[in-house]
């Protein structure tokens, strides 16, 4: 796959696929950053088509890291991410924002609920705060603007869509996505000995919880 | 042992960064001036990236529960030893009496210096590093132990001056990821403006102001990864900064990067400072 070699500083490479969202670049920036292992590099971190690599230029320079990134030939056949299943409370207390999405879809909550715990969404990176995931390929027909006014508070594990985005917040944040479930999942454990849970190439997939059913 | 009075307007333990989970959104975190906190450790002998006491502007004091070496580095924040009405200087080590307080009782400038004792300071190490993140921060009645780091290389000599009294800045940087996404000349007079530092400056981004009348040019970009010193330019043309604490990913562009050398100006810039960019 190509890609462009970019020196921010004198410390960091940046690799970029190209400006779009696509499935096939994604694999192949997970299985590029999975594959990489040298003495000399700090960590990297995977997006939705770029890839940072930040390495110790007092001991390597930055065109001996570009050689050794080129030798690697990732195997995107090989990628089978796990798929978690996260038990969502829909609307009520859990989601206030349900029946917006569902009325300005011209769509039922039940409708909303059923489009959106159908899907399997593929975790293409994570990012913005510690254990979230950017989530691909939500239902357009549920989609819902954020909320003109942030909310200055939204619980931890709530469920939420913004424009064409679905998400669950790792924890308690301010935010403006619309809300229409919790789910009591963790995707930040900082307690426990694996604390992300969830990786890039995994997929997520959301079961209604019935009425009368607690998180 | 140190006890602190008060934290001031914002104190942390931080050291060289969390590395490794930033690929799951965690921040690298750490010092956000690193010559300073690295000079701390040297001067005292412990290894260079023993976690250190990050100080924020003016009002922390701490008291000594034992006798100890201690030292302070990075920007000039006031430092005198209460109790016996002497100024402690940047870069000297000094030891202290059980009972003595220290106060940083006014900026004389920069904005973060670092407090460290001989031996270092005991904290939990969490994925890989011992930096307050977040919503951590030192507070009244925190009582930290005297670590027990063993000895690293001696040295001195640490040049303070690019701290500047008059708070006028000239920062290299690298052109950005972003910058095809413009005009060329929009690139250079954006390079060569003047900014002033807002009040909207923390340990994730320092919010600048453009002194320039710029038109605004919007582009959007998909989120990628950012690093500390990435200069991000906003929907209305005023930059933003990442540093230590800021996201790991995201989705304004990126015009700008400050060379590494000069990543540790930005961890002393505060609201009213000037600061002009220079292509390295």
């Amino acid at each position: 796959m190509k890609y462009k070699i970019f020196y921010p500083a004198e410390n960091y490479i940046m690799l970029e696929f190209g400006n779009k969202i696509s499935e096939e670049i994604n694999k192949y920036v997970i299985a590029l950053a999975t594959d990489i292992s040298h003495e000399a590099i700090y960590e990297v971190v995977p997006a939705y088509s770029s890839l940072l690599i930040e390495f110790d230029n007092t001991k390597k320079s930055a065109k001996a890291i570009c050689d050794y990134i080129k030798r690697l030939k990732p195997d995107i056949s090989q990628e089978g991410g796990r798929n978690f299943i996260l038990p969502v409370l829909y609307g009520g207390e859990y989601g206030p924002d349900l029946r917006h999405v569902a009325s300005i879809n011209n769509l039922t909550e039940e409708e909303v609920i059923n489009i959106h715990s159908s899907i399997s969404y593929r975790v293409y990176m994570l990012g913005f705060m510690p254990g979230f995931c950017y989530l691909g390929g939500m239902d357009h027909k549920i989609a819902c603007e954020r909320k003109k006014e942030p909310r200055l508070k939204i619980p931890r594990g709530s469920v939420g869509i913004a424009g064409r985005q679905t998400g669950v917040y790792p924890d308690a944040s301010p935010g403006g996505w619309q809300i229409i479930g919790r789910t009591e999942f963790e995707l930040y454990r900082p307690k426990s000995k694996e604390m992300f849970p969830i990786k890039a190439g995994d997929t997520i997939s959301f079961k209604s919880l019935k009425k009368g059913d607690t998180l | 042992m140190i006890k602190i009075l008060s934290p001031g307007i914002y104190s942390s333990i931080q050291d060289t960064g969390r590395r490794g989970f930033r690929k799951y959104g965690m921040p690298l975190s750490g010092a956000m001036d690193q010559y300073a906190f690295t000079a701390v450790n040297y001067l005292l002998g412990n290894q260079p990236n023993e976690a250190s006491i990050e100080i924020t502007g003016q009002g922390f004091s701490c008291e000594l529960t034992e006798d100890a070496y201690i030292c302070i580095a990075g920007a000039d924040l006031g430092a005198i030893i209460e109790n016996r009405d002497t100024k402690i200087r940047i870069g000297e080590p000094i030891l202290m009496q059980k009972g003595d307080v220290i106060c940083f009782s006014k900026i004389i400038k920069g904005l973060r210096t670092y407090l460290q004792v001989k031996g270092g300071l005991e904290r939990e190490n969490i994925m890989g590093s011992r930096s307050m993140f977040k919503s951590e921060r030192l507070s009244i009645g925190d009582i930290l132990r005297k670590g027990k780091c063993s000895e690293g290389e001696e040295k001195g000599n640490f040049n303070f001056e690019y701290i500047r009294k008059d708070g006028n800045y000239n920062i290299r940087v690298r052109k950005g990821l972003d910058c095809e996404l413009y005009p060329r000349n929009y690139i250079k007079t954006l390079t060569s403006g003047n900014y002033l530092v807002s009040l909207y400056h923390d340990r994730m981004g320092i919010r600048l102001k453009s002194q320039d009348l710029l038109s605004t040019i919007e582009r959007n970009i998909i989120t990628k990864p950012v690093f500390p010193g990435c200069i991000q330019l906003t929907g209305n043309g005023n930059p933003i900064i990442i540093m230590n604490d800021g996201q790991t990913t995201g989705g304004y562009p990126v015009w700008a990067v400050i060379v590494k050398e000069d990543l540790k100006i930005a961890g002393q810039l505060k609201s009213g400072d000037k600061v002009k960019f220079i292509y390295d």
